[in-house]
């Protein structure tokens, strides 16, 4: 039996990328017989890809009806008949009706009169334009409206139903979801719902409800990131209310306990029994027990996806900016 | 891995025959059978998970757009990947500091159902893959997520087939050895 290094180091993946060949088989078993190294890295190697399988492969995950749409108006766009000058075409008959209408004395009557009266509305248009700025400026800002909300990214099996006031529904076909009723998302699945460029990311079987300006958490996880105009919005939950003055935070309900954590902006907590925390500091996490206390946080699960998933950010930034308490601003008032 | 056509690939090709005789509905199927494939490839590359809809979305309408041009002798799913692959890079070029918001865990969310302990190893697995070069993620994906054989991903990555294979063999070698070092210095801490 040999301890010298290897000859054929790339022997055991030749033959774990390619198990049913019997003459690679053949020929590693004889191998091993000799060759201790391999036979010590050979376990190594067959854990490793069996784990490589498994983290590698891509989550069960389709598109939504959104995005679907937007595949297909692409597709037939590109196939919709054209003339020779790549113009569309206008239908004959269309053309002929058109001409007959206009060639009678009551149509050009009619057209006349509707000319004058398009003068004078075009005037008054000039008129209120002047005052109107401000309006533009109040729809650009307008607050956040939860209940103009679609669904942009599933992960789920391409199958699995979500609970709209305890009826099924298919995920994967749901375009967004009505103000008022009660959602139970299914396990291992996960949503991202968009309004104007706020988005949620809802997970961890959550069952929610949307209104107009907020977000019912019952149970499970949402992530939030608001932007624009968003000081009417407000996340209640069973033990607190959230109310954001910054962008980004997440809140997952556990065992009884509501666990908060900030990722950027502020926040102001208010529990159900009256106490009240802001979070004003990247990472800081705060957790409020079936109480309605606050107490230190313990769970790791509200990190913030940005914390976790910042490629520039060294592990002891991370330690530094993660589970700072928030600041209590007043307790039972 | 020496494969034939699957029953898939056979379905691909008639699919995409009945698109280029006029019928577009026959592109949904397509669509739904490889969206994850397409939106997990331009994950790694974007890391960012509207991006990667967005380079997700722009691969199938390129796709089809361009599907006359298809050699329907041969497999989509390395055709379609490589475009995936493409615009991933072209996308990543155009703005590599756009991370904010990113949702790539949402991946590993899938099975949250699993007890601690196999979250745990399964981060720490994870962790040590993304420490690797982009490139050889992109090679685990290919091989082991979506089962290529090597002329496949020779195909997509437009590199001969041994220089495939070569930087796979060194690319295993690099995770294990990382493994292993981590694995030691987290014994090490924890005495």
């Amino acid at each position: 039996m040999s301890e010298e290094k290897c000859q054929n180091p790339w022997l055991i993946q030749e033959y774990l990328d390619a198990p049913e060949d019997k003459v690679l088989e053949a020929k590693f078993n004889e191998h091993i017989k000799i060759c201790s190294e391999c036979r010590t890295e050979f376990l190594k190697y067959k854990n490793m890809f069996q784990s490589l399988k498994t983290s590698m492969t891509p989550p069960k995950l389709q598109p939504t009806p959104a995005q679907m749409q937007k595949i297909r108006e692409a597709v037939s766009t590109k196939v919709s008949p054209k003339n020779a000058s790549g113009k569309p075409e206008l239908n004959p008959g269309i053309l002929n009706s058109l001409m007959a209408f206009l060639l009678q004395p009551a149509a050009v009557t009619a057209l006349i009169i509707l000319a004058a009266l398009s003068a004078i509305l075009v005037n008054i248009n000039k008129d209120n334009h002047r005052h109107s700025n401000n309006d533009l400026t109040v729809m650009v800002e307008r607050n956040l409206n939860f209940s103009e909300n679609r669904v942009e990214i599933v992960f789920a099996d391409p199958e699995i139903k979500i609970k709209a006031d305890n009826l099924e529904q298919n995920l994967n076909e749901t375009k967004s979801f009505d103000t008022g009723k009660d959602y139970e998302l299914p396990p291992n699945s996960t949503i991202i719902v968009f309004s104007g460029s706020s988005k949620v990311k809802i997970s961890e079987s959550a069952k929610f409800r949307i209104s107009s300006n907020g977000f019912d958490l019952f149970k499970g996880k949402a992530e939030f990131n608001l932007a624009g105009k968003h000081d009417n919005f407000r996340l209640n939950t069973p033990l607190g209310e959230v109310t954001p003055i910054g962008t980004e935070f997440t809140a997952k309900l556990s065992n009884n306990n509501l666990f908060i954590g900030l990722i950027k902006g502020k926040i102001a907590i208010k529990t159900v029994n009256g106490s009240v925390m802001q979070l004003d500091q990247k990472g800081q996490t705060c957790r409020i027990d079936q109480n309605g206390n606050f107490q230190e946080p313990e769970d790791p699960a509200p990190k913030s996806p940005e914390l976790i998933l910042n490629p520039n950010q060294t592990p002891s930034d991370q330690n530094n900016s993660h589970n700072q308490s928030g600041n209590s601003l007043e307790n039972n008032y | 891995m020496n494969r034939n056509f699957s029953d898939a690939a056979e379905n691909d090709n008639a699919l995409i025959k009945k698109m280029i005789e006029g019928d577009t509905s026959a592109f949904e199927p397509l669509v739904k059978r490889y969206w994850n494939q397409v939106f997990f490839v331009c994950m790694k590359y974007l890391k960012n998970s509207e991006q990667a809809s967005d380079a997700a979305q722009e691969t199938f309408i390129s796709a089809f757009t361009a599907i006359e041009g298809f050699d329907n002798s041969r497999s989509f799913k390395p055709w379609l990947l490589k475009i995936a692959v493409n615009k991933s890079i072209r996308q990543l070029n155009k703005d590599k500091a756009s991370l904010n918001f990113s949702i790539e865990k949402s991946i590993g969310m899938q099975h949250n159902s699993e007890p601690a302990k196999v979250v745990e190893e399964r981060q720490f697995f994870d962790d040590c893959i993304s420490r690797l070069e982009l490139d050889d993620q992109i090679l685990f994906i290919l091989r082991h997520g979506l089962d290529l054989a090597y002329d496949e991903i020779a195909v997509i990555l437009e590199k001969p087939v041994g220089s495939v294979k070569g930087e796979l063999f060194r690319a295993r070698k690099k995770l294990k050895d990382l493994l292993e070092k981590a694995d030691g210095k987290e014994v090490e801490t924890n005495v």
